[in-house]
């Protein structure tokens, strides 16, 4: 973009009125312009873009400590038998935490965000406006007391939009492990499930909902019971810990 | 800003003349040519106006990602890749992402599933992973010991052979690769690695195994 540079009278020229009053629009266009944001090349001076985590509730943590908690197999409201791939809500799966039972009864593997959330994929000017969510989230996995040995455990992450009442699966999180090959002794099976994920403007559009408008109010951690004895497994959980992260930085993805 | 412009004020029979009045016009571009700071900006400043990089003076970031979600939680899907019976590191083809910037530091993670859904005990490979960056096997991310011989032992109770710790060996199992690397400028691409340490004797056989619902997600900084 060329530097603006005024049409300069020279020696001898003989401006008449309009000639002249056209030099001086054409400057008070400029500055006009100036005023509502068309800039010049080299005018941006030492801007930076907001900080890379926004204030006020820049990431959520929520975990538990030592102990277990157990996931009975019918006895949680419902059966928490796996069926289907991607499944929203809680139809075959719970949220890992308080609806457990155990010795130690944790709070639930859920974070929720300040105000009315986040809207994702936007330019970080505007209030609550970010482009992208961070989600780490590890669970122990202590042992499934089920007779059949192709019995899994399998854990995912949900996040809550405001453009819906159901909490919505990020299938790409679905993470299995299974019983009998994971033992190390009549016991226990003591296996780490850890996941990491980015929820972005397109997971939203991806769900149907309107990226330019569904805030993301909040994250959350389910587990569930794959394969086995129907109604007879029970899934031992230990400690867990979730974050979540809004990040304003930019974000790629592959075409 | 000049408000006052032109600060000479022309009546009839004013005698115009040109430098002074080139003068005002050259002051006037200096003005508007540059110095202009945030307070210029109100809310709905174009994001093509914005630096969504730099997030200070001495700090900015940059983030890819790179999800393949499964259409189902299958070893027989073709949204799971089977890894090949091979001691060769093999790429998890829909892995790749392209890492552009100055240079600086790459911090990359993959999160993803692994299946051997025939799985039998003390028969059949195990699976190491690492991270590639521009074709080279990062082995500072590896995941498994990096044991080739991947030998069994009993397990405590004796009830199964576990292995030796060189690779994954399981029906189902969750896992991540990390790794940090320190880059040039221009473009880079990463990629998920897999290996398969032992391969069968000749006449014993094996199912495949899967790796599926891979997720990259790329942090590159600088200052």
């Amino acid at each position: 973009m060329a530097e603006w540079e005024p049409s300069f009278l020279v020696d001898g020229e003989t401006p008449g009125a309009t000639g002249v009053n056209s030099l001086f629009a054409n400057a008070r266009t400029t500055v006009n312009n100036l005023d509502r944001n068309a800039l010049r090349r080299g005018a941006i001076n030492r801007f930076c873009a907001p900080v890379v985590i926004p204030s006020g509730n820049p990431k959520v943590i929520s975990w538990s400590g030592a102990g277990t908690h157990t996931y009975s197999d019918a006895a949680i409201g419902a059966a928490i038998r796996y069926t289907t791939f991607g499944a929203n809500g809680t139809t075959d799966r719970t949220v890992i935490g308080s609806t457990g039972t155990g010795a130690v009864n944790p709070s639930d593997a859920s974070v929720s965000f300040d105000g009315t959330g986040y809207l994702l994929g936007g330019n970080g000017t505007g209030s609550g406006n970010v482009q992208w969510i961070f989600a780490m989230f590890n669970v122990d996995v202590y042992d499934i007391d089920d007779a059949s040995p192709t019995v899994q455990a399998m854990v995912c992450l949900q996040y809550k939009c405001s453009a819906s009442a159901t909490w919505q699966t990020l299938a790409k999180t679905e993470r299995f492990v299974s019983r009998d090959s994971h033992r190390r002794s009549s016991e226990a099976i003591w296996c780490d499930i850890p996941i990491r994920t980015a929820i972005t403007s397109t997971t939203l559009t991806n769900a149907g909902f309107n990226a330019a408008t569904a805030r993301v109010t909040g994250v959350r951690a389910v587990c569930s019971i794959s394969g086995g004895t129907a109604l007879g497994s029970v899934l031992h959980l230990g400690s867990y810990r979730l974050s979540a992260i809004p990040i304003l930085s930019s974000m790629t993805a592959p075409a | 800003m000049g408000w006052t412009y032109p600060t000479s004020v022309f009546g009839t029979g004013s005698v115009l003349d040109w430098t002074e009045l080139n003068d005002q016009l050259r002051e006037y571009s200096l003005v508007i040519d540059g110095g202009v700071s945030e307070h210029n900006f109100d809310s709905s400043v174009s994001t093509d106006l914005v630096a969504q990089d730099r997030v200070s003076d001495d700090f900015a970031i940059r983030c890819f990602n790179d999800a393949h979600e499964a259409a189902a939680m299958t070893a027989g899907n073709p949204d799971f890749l089977s890894i090949p019976l091979t001691e060769q590191w093999y790429p998890i083809s829909e892995s790749e992402m392209t890492i552009t910037g100055p240079g600086g530091e790459l911090v990359v993670t993959y999160s993803f599933q692994v299946i051997h859904e025939n799985f039998v005990d003390d028969i059949g490979p195990g699976l190491q992973f690492c991270i590639e960056l521009d074709g080279s096997a990062r082995t500072s991310s590896l995941l498994g010991s990096g044991d080739i011989g991947n030998e069994r032992y009993p397990s405590p109770d004796g009830t199964i052979l576990c292995a030796s710790g060189a690779a994954i060996y399981s029906a189902y199992s969750p896992h991540c690769v990390e790794g940090q690397f320190t880059i040039d400028a221009g473009s880079h691409t990463v990629r998920l690695l897999a290996r398969n340490p032992f391969v069968p004797a000749p006449g014993t056989t094996t199912s495949d195994q899967y790796v599926g619902n891979v997720e990259g997600i790329a942090f590159h900084v600088w200052s």
